[in-house]
């Protein structure tokens, strides 16, 4: 009966997990830490655009600041995965170290792209920036499909 | 010997929504492949395809009497007399194997359309519905869409081969059927055909399915 108990629970708790917020980056690997809070940094930045260039906020003012934080994120992201940051509750793929030239490549492909964005924003042209934004994200899909885990 | 093949099977809307089910689940692996980074087209697909689902289930009741589920669900002992019989009794409508493709084929594409309202890419794009569940189940209903795929594709290999098998054994041409709606006598049970409900009545049920697609996204926000 106990032990019954015990798997209701552990079988409710499993249940329950799927319906709560997901806990906090893996404090064991600081690397972990430190580059899952720029991604979200990023990802920040990336909404407030979406905001204003996808859904009319009218801040265009403002697009360039996000811009050229993101570009001020990536300058930090260079040391990102050393040696041994795979160790813990990471979804960063074996790849990443194993192929570490195409993954410096994805790096960059989408540095340049946020640098082209904050150029795009200077200008203020609305369909230039609308272009350059969605061609940052899909420098972000495609280092994704190689090198995130699912 | 020469015979008619004119005993009507399948009315113009389960007709229509099969095809239209066949270039939207297309649609939807094309719009993903090859589509914009906003996914625009692949979202709307979405939505045509869960509108078409939806459709068809209120068809299941109150349609044809071929399109009908209640005449052909059958129970797993008929099935396997139907199978164990090389498949080759004939059925009006959908074998009683075929009924049971009909559902999981609508099971999958109910839970892949609908596990597609709470996916993100994490980038750019999220489901209209995603705002409403947790990450963690987010992660799980974006497994969910992506392993679909694979699962759909292996409910679809399954469907061609069984129209090949019938075509190839039984000389029965399914796909003309499914085009003109109707089959030769020599593949129905004798004195048999569908009973078909009127055009307007399928209007209704897809309107019904359109405002239901509408509603179930957006109320959330109101």
């Amino acid at each position: 009966m106990k032990r019954l108990t015990m798997i209701g629970c552990a079988f409710a708790g499993a249940l329950a997990s799927t319906f709560t917020l997901p806990a906090a980056a893996d404090e064991t690997n600081p690397y972990i830490v430190h580059r899952q809070g720029t991604y979200k940094t990023i990802s920040g930045h990336m909404d407030s655009l979406k905001a204003m260039l996808f859904l009319k906020h009218d801040a265009q003012g403002q697009t360039a600041y996000h811009a050229e934080a993101i570009v001020e994120a990536f300058k930090h992201m260079g040391n990102a995965y050393p040696a041994g940051s795979d160790k813990g509750k990471t979804k960063a793929r074996a790849e990443i170290w194993s192929q570490p030239d195409k993954f410096r490549e994805a790096g960059r492909n989408s540095f340049a792209a946020a640098t082209a964005l904050a150029e795009a924003t200077q200008m203020g042209d609305q369909k230039e920036m609308v272009e350059a934004f969605k061609k940052l994200g899909s420098t972000c899909k495609a280092c994704h499909d190689d090198f995130r885990k699912k | 010997m020469k015979q008619t093949c004119d005993i009507p099977v399948w009315d113009i809307p389960t007709r229509l929504f099969h095809w239209l089910l066949v270039l939207l689940v297309a649609g939807a692996w094309l719009s993903y492949k090859f589509g914009d980074v906003t996914m625009t087209w692949h979202k709307w697909n979405g939505y045509a395809v869960l509108t078409l689902l939806l459709f068809r289930l209120l068809w299941g009741f109150v349609g044809s009497s071929t399109a009908r589920f209640g005449d052909f669900i059958k129970g797993p002992f008929t099935v396997l007399r139907y199978l164990h019989g090389g498949a080759r009794a004939p059925s009006l409508g959908h074998n009683p194997a075929g009924g049971w493709s009909v559902l999981a084929m609508l099971g999958v594409l109910i839970v892949q359309a609908g596990a597609g309202l709470f996916t993100t890419d994490d980038i750019l794009v999220s489901g209209p519905l995603n705002f409403l569940v947790s990450s963690d189940t987010v992660d799980f209903l974006s497994s969910i869409h992506r392993l679909g795929y694979y699962v759909l594709l292996g409910l679809v290999a399954l469907h061609l081969a069984a129209l090949a098998f019938h075509r190839l054994a039984h000389g029965e041409n399914l796909v003309r059927a499914m085009i003109s709606g109707n089959k030769c006598p020599a593949h129905v049970p004798p004195g048999t055909a569908a009973v078909l409900r009127p055009l307007w009545l399928a209007a209704l049920c897809l309107a019904i399915a359109a405002f239901t697609v509408w509603f179930g996204i957006s109320v959330w926000r109101w």
